[in-house]
């Protein structure tokens, strides 16, 4: 089949977010499911009839969704009620619209800070630990019941080393 | 203009320190937050004030409660109740923000208290929790509550201010989504950003004449 012709294809908007936690790198396909949900829960299938949403990039931490020009705001604030499921909870962050892909994928170079990930023993605990630039560091415990997470930055840990007493109670939350 | 999250639950609350979610509320367009913390507040880049909540069933014990309040807690915020007790707390002094009025009945803040609200300069607070993590009926009834609190807003002047109610860097949310959602109860842009910035003007309000010697 051939493509229309530019003045009869729809135009696109694109939204790039940000995925919180960043080590969290699920698929496109994976992340697609949940904005669905958002959007429908909160305007209904119509409203996603005509925002024709899709995410067309999802790597190093950052997607790329896109919709129908003129819906971008509906969708920046669907986007906004994402919270992931609760053993496996994650945010988008919106960062930038576009008219398009290229431009964002500039962006994300811009944002792309490096992470560090390595395996720690908090009070007698095995737990992965990531790493940021900014000082962010998040600790993540993988247990039988689920994963349970604790974000803090390189001082909280730095006082956590020396305070040696402090009991990080990751399961009473 | 400082633009503030009017409540946040940083450790042991939620799972995040108070240090990162003042790093996150930074990045997201914050000037300075409320946590509900006991612990003691380190120096942030970001200014932190701490606030307190009172959860009371009667307007006398909230009275009570008002007489212990630490002195180094900048805003103190209480939990509405019904229509009686939300007139009989927004007339007493030292209290700044009335939080949780999507839980309450629709009738619990009335014409009578919105004026009392404003002529004691005392916030009511738009908790966007609900908002971002509650699906169906509950999500409608918190939206249609908003959009009442909104016209009375409009109609009285009280100021309002808008939290997050994050017990998790998960749950902070940029100014930018903030404006977004609260679009969905037809909040302008500029009342988003007025009511972002009343926590300074709820806090820094002046007292009864004293004489300085």
């Amino acid at each position: 089949m051939r493509p229309r012709p530019p003045s009869l294809r729809f135009k696109r908007r694109y939204i790039l977010v940000e995925l919180v936690p960043r080590w969290y790198v699920p698929d496109g396909r994976d992340l697609y499911p949940f904005i669905i949900e958002a959007i429908c829960s909160l305007f209904g299938d119509t409203v996603v009839a005509e925002m024709q949403p899709a995410v067309v990039f999802c790597e190093h931490g950052f997607a790329i969704v896109r919709c129908r020009r003129g819906t971008e705001l509906k969708l920046g604030t669907a986007l906004a009620t994402v919270t992931g499921t609760s053993d496996r909870p994650f945010t988008l962050r919106g960062h930038a619209t576009s008219g398009t892909i290229l431009a964002l994928k500039r962006k994300v170079q811009a944002l792309l800070t490096a992470m560090e990930e390595r395996i720690c023993t908090v009070t007698g605990h095995t737990c992965n630990v990531c790493c940021y630039d900014n000082q962010k560091v998040d600790v993540i415990e993988r247990g039988i019941k689920g994963q349970h997470l604790v974000f803090l930055t390189e001082q909280d840990s730095e006082e956590m080393e020396c305070n040696r007493n402090t009991r990080w109670d990751m399961t009473g939350q | 203009m400082t633009l503030s999250d009017a409540c946040i639950h940083p450790y042991p609350d939620g799972d995040s320190t108070l240090r990162r979610m003042a790093l996150e509320a930074k990045e997201l367009g914050f000037g300075s937050c409320v946590a509900l913390t006991t612990q003691p507040i380190p120096v942030l880049p970001l200014k932190i004030i701490r606030g307190i909540l009172l959860r009371e069933e009667t307007a006398k014990r909230v009275s009570t409660a008002l007489r212990r309040v630490p002195a180094e807690s900048g805003v103190v915020m209480v939990e509405a109740g019904e229509s009686g007790f939300n007139r009989a707390v927004l007339s007493l002094r030292g209290i700044h923000v009335l939080k949780g009025i999507a839980r309450t009945p629709q009738t619990s803040l009335d014409h009578v208290a919105a004026r009392t609200a404003a002529d004691h300069n005392i916030a009511v607070d738009i908790d966007l929790y609900p908002l971002v993590h509650e699906r169906g009926m509950v999500r409608q009834k918190v939206l249609q509550r908003y959009e009442d609190l909104l016209v009375l807003h409009r109609r009285f002047r009280f100021p309002l201010t808008i939290s997050s109610g994050a017990r998790s860097i998960l749950d902070q949310r940029s100014v930018r989504d903030m404006v977004l959602l609260c679009s969905l109860f037809r909040m302008s842009a500029d009342e988003v950003r007025r009511a972002l910035s009343s926590v300074e003007e709820i806090t820094g309000r002046h007292g009864p004449v004293q004489v300085v010697r």
